[in-house]
């Protein structure tokens, strides 16, 4: 019987059958490039890439594209003087090249995704806040679209996306309609370390997919709100509940080295990622923004992509220095279970580099030691 | 500067000497001695409540057409970012970044509506609990400065008793204070400055729209919008050159002529913001705001945006106006800004720009800060009250077309003269 909780929170998705979508868990093949900057060189080595994975036409071809961004924090931070592009966020020059590729592949739109911290504002707006130009994506494809998912957006409902295997800490978790209208579905991260998860790839990137109004500190109890406010902090903490949802399992930990990671695999879980990008040509060590004490600018000048999450944020992890395999108390897990360990076993793909095929440079060649390299700027 | 009702000596004037104070508020009468002894050092001395020539007023119903030489505005706030929280920590607006309290605004608007007609902070004793560094006096003495008017100096207990006793600690704190002074009396080619704005807000600022002019006026400045104020009864001969766009936020349609203006201005490609009775000449739509709080038509080159709903919040009201124009025309982005206003004058001498940088949290932050600027300059310098000199900045380019300042930290207050 439902609770009165998860009555009025389903209200504004009555009709809809929950969505679930099919998992790759084909061959896991990882493309590793090295790049020194985002000049002429970024291109080619993009498109080196995704030749290297098989090309992305059959992937994209006359379909919708939505690629999450990985624009963490607010539009104005930043680690020193360092523009965002060149230590929490992707590059805009990467954005831009992955729009150019997938529409040259023939996708028939291109939707640029993100929840920016605590607003609802388009965007766009954002974007042009940070000193980036919208214009620059939208002259890289046909048909280019912006949504901010941090709210209800453009949509008129919520898209409630189903966990495949059951999920580890909701069965099912709610989305911007843009996660649900898309045929595939792109994320597009920066090579980093993370506060709460140890690191920040492809996957977490996928936290910032759920928006604020329903798990976000202002979120409504009953049922969301109509603004995003704060972070997600009922997902750290676990101190209440989202509208419309009831946890698995109350009595689990109430931490968040345990909470995120296994919320992020669920979000992986319900909204599969088709095609993983990691821009790690300049970024940051020691945390995952400008907020974190200690962080240090950091160029490991590598892009790493991927068609499966869990093989790509593995040999990411291992690019970083890091040994994927590690568990809670050995790093980068120090405070945390590993994400990608959870994510292999709920069946999403592989995390031992026996098991992945790496392609252009071997990791031995191009690791860069997050914990070793770089000086603090803070 | 209030002089305390316990200094009635007159060798307690000497504190004074070689400051650029030269007139003291009291509220009683003092000595003979002390004032004869005030006038022989050039000191002018006003009894609150009695001199004709300065009005003491609130922002809010205020006599603006008194004939009194000074406005001194007594209902502002010492400047600073207030501590709200039961915890002492300092409350935040929705996106997290903290309230702001800032007399900016009131000077602004005194002096938009009595120009060239002295405007001073006598706001006396702080709502703060707690002792008051040397800090928060310099912003206190910074912040009426920088937009143009004096702050009564008003010393608390702790500092009186130092000064009294010759501390070193007090004369440190006063000596603050002097160097402040002295720091804008050597920048009074401020007042050949006027305000860089791409944004007019047009009102009466007073009676039923007092509320709301008067908090969209504050709010434009912690949203970093470069306005112009223009009073209703005068704006339809004002100049309107370099304005994307202008708020009436007014419940009572504009007269006739102001009216024609306004639609002029649309008419030229401005953008035009009103409350929800404003009459609307009959145009195309062009859909509503992102959050449908706003209706907007077409008008020749430009839009006007009329609100749904009357107008009520300010927040809201200015947040939307800024989302309607877009943030792709703003004239400066800051980047790590935190509690930091940035206020853009130009000189009547051409190719001269002030920026102005108020930091609310009155003390250096650990993040550097950096200045985006859309125009393009020869040369950028920078001084502070830390680096009263300063140095020559590098413009750098960036992407889009435009170029960043690399600030060195601050305190309080920095200025950045732009030439080219």
């Amino acid at each position: 019987m439902l609770t009165r909780r998860e009555l009025v929170g389903g209200l504004l998705l009555i009709g809809t059958k929950p969505k679930a979508f099919s998992l790759n868990k084909s061959a896991a093949r990882v493309a590793v490039a090295k790049c020194h900057n985002y000049g002429s060189e970024l291109l080619p080595t993009m498109e080196r890439m995704v030749d290297q994975l098989g090309g992305l036409g059959r992937l994209v071809k006359n379909r919708t594209v939505a690629i999450k961004l990985n624009l963490t924090g607010t539009a104005t931070s930043r680690m020193g003087c360092r523009p965002a592009g060149l230590a929490q966020w992707p590059h805009p020059q990467v954005v831009a090249a992955t729009v150019h590729l997938l529409d040259k592949a023939s996708a028939r739109r291109i939707r640029l995704l993100e929840s920016p911290w605590s607003t609802a504002d388009p965007l766009e707006e954002f974007l042009l806040q940070a000193g980036w130009d919208p214009d620059m994506f939208v002259g890289c494809g046909k048909r280019v679209e912006f949504e901010n998912t941090n709210w209800l957006g453009s949509g008129k409902k919520y898209s409630r996306l189903v966990v495949p295997y059951g999920g580890y800490v909701y069965k099912a978790y709610d989305f911007n309609h843009s996660y649900e209208d898309c045929d595939v579905f792109v994320s597009l991260a920066k090579l980093k370390e993370h506060g709460s998860t140890g690191i920040t790839l492809s996957m977490k990137n996928c936290f910032g997919n759920l928006p604020a109004t329903i798990y976000g500190e202002g979120a409504g109890k009953d049922e969301p709100s109509l603004l995003p406010q704060g972070g997600r902090h009922m997902l750290h903490s676990g101190k209440r509940q989202p509208a419309g949802h009831m946890e698995i399992d109350p009595s689990s930990p109430r931490e968040e080295g345990y909470r995120v990671p296994r919320v992020v695999v669920d979000v992986v879980a319900a909204r599969p990622i088709d095609l993983a990008i990691i821009d790690g040509i300049e970024s940051m060590a020691g945390g995952e923004g400008p907020w974190i004490r200690g962080v240090r600018p950091i160029s490991p000048k590598l892009l790493v992509a991927g068609t499966n999450c869990v093989a790509t944020d593995s040999v990411a992890t291992a690019l970083m220095g890091f040994d994927p395999m590690a568990d809670r108390g050995t790093a980068p897990f120090e405070k945390c279970d590993s994400t990608l360990r959870l994510a292999e076993a709920a069946g999403l793909g592989p995390r031992d580099l026996r098991q992945i095929e790496v392609v252009g440079v071997p990791i031995a060649e191009a690791v860069c030691r997050y914990r070793s390299a770089g000086t603090s700027q803070m | 500067m209030y002089w305390p009702e316990e200094w009635s000596d007159p060798e307690q004037l000497s504190l004074l000497h070689g400051t650029p104070i030269n007139c003291l508020v009291t509220e009683r009468e003092f000595p003979s001695a002390f004032i004869d002894r005030a006038l022989r050092l050039g000191i002018e001395i006003v009894l609150k409540g009695t001199r004709a020539e300065v009005l003491w007023s609130g922002t809010s119903g205020a006599a603006w057409k008194s004939p009194a030489e000074v406005l001194a505005i007594s209902d502002g706030v010492w400047p600073g970012v207030p501590a709200t929280r039961e915890d002492g920590g300092a409350s935040a607006g929705p996106t997290g970044v903290p309230w702001v309290d800032s007399n900016g605004w009131r000077i602004r608007l005194a002096l938009a509506m009595r120009p060239s007609k002295p405007v001073w902070i006598a706001v006396g004793s702080p709502k703060k609990v707690g002792v008051l560094r040397k800090e928060d006096y310099v912003l206190a003495v910074a912040d009426a400065a920088a937009y143009g008017g004096r702050w009564v100096i008003w010393l608390d207990r702790e500092l009186r008793d130092g000064l009294t006793q010759r501390s070193g600690n007090a004369l440190d704190v006063w000596r603050g204070i002097v160097e402040t002074l002295r720091f804008f009396e050597q920048q009074s080619r401020q007042q050949d400055f006027r305000p860089a704005a791409t944004w007019g807000v047009v009102s009466d600022f007073s009676g039923g729209n007092e509320f709301l002019s008067h908090e969209i006026l504050n709010l434009m400045m912690r949203r970093h919008l470069p306005f112009v104020i223009l009073e209703k009864s005068g704006a339809a001969t004002a100049d309107f050159e370099g304005l994307l766009a202008v708020v009436y936020p007014d419940r009572e349609a504009p007269g006739r002529a102001l009216e024609r203006k306004l639609e002029r201005f649309i008419r030229q490609g401005g953008l035009l913001v009103v409350n929800k009775n404003y009459p609307v000449p009959r145009s195309p739509s062009a859909g509503t705001d992102p959050y449908g709080r706003f209706r907007i038509q077409r008008l020749g080159k430009g839009r006007i945006a009329v609100s749904v709903q009357d107008l009520a919040d300010p927040y809201l009201t200015v947040a939307d106006a800024h989302l309607i124009l877009s943030r792709r025309h703003d004239l400066f982005r800051l980047y790590n800004g935190g509690s930091v206003y940035v206020y853009l004058t130009r000189g009547d001498r051409a190719g001269l720009t002030l920026i102005q940088l108020l930091n609310y949290a009155a003390r250096s932050s650990a993040n550097l800060i950096s200045l985006a600027l859309r125009d393009k300059y020869r040369t950028a310098r920078f001084r502070s009250l830390e680096d009263p000199h300063g140095k020559y900045l590098e413009l750098q380019s960036v992407e889009n077309g435009w170029f960043e300042l690399h600030l060195p930290p601050f305190a309080v207050y920095a200025l950045i003269e732009l030439e080219g």
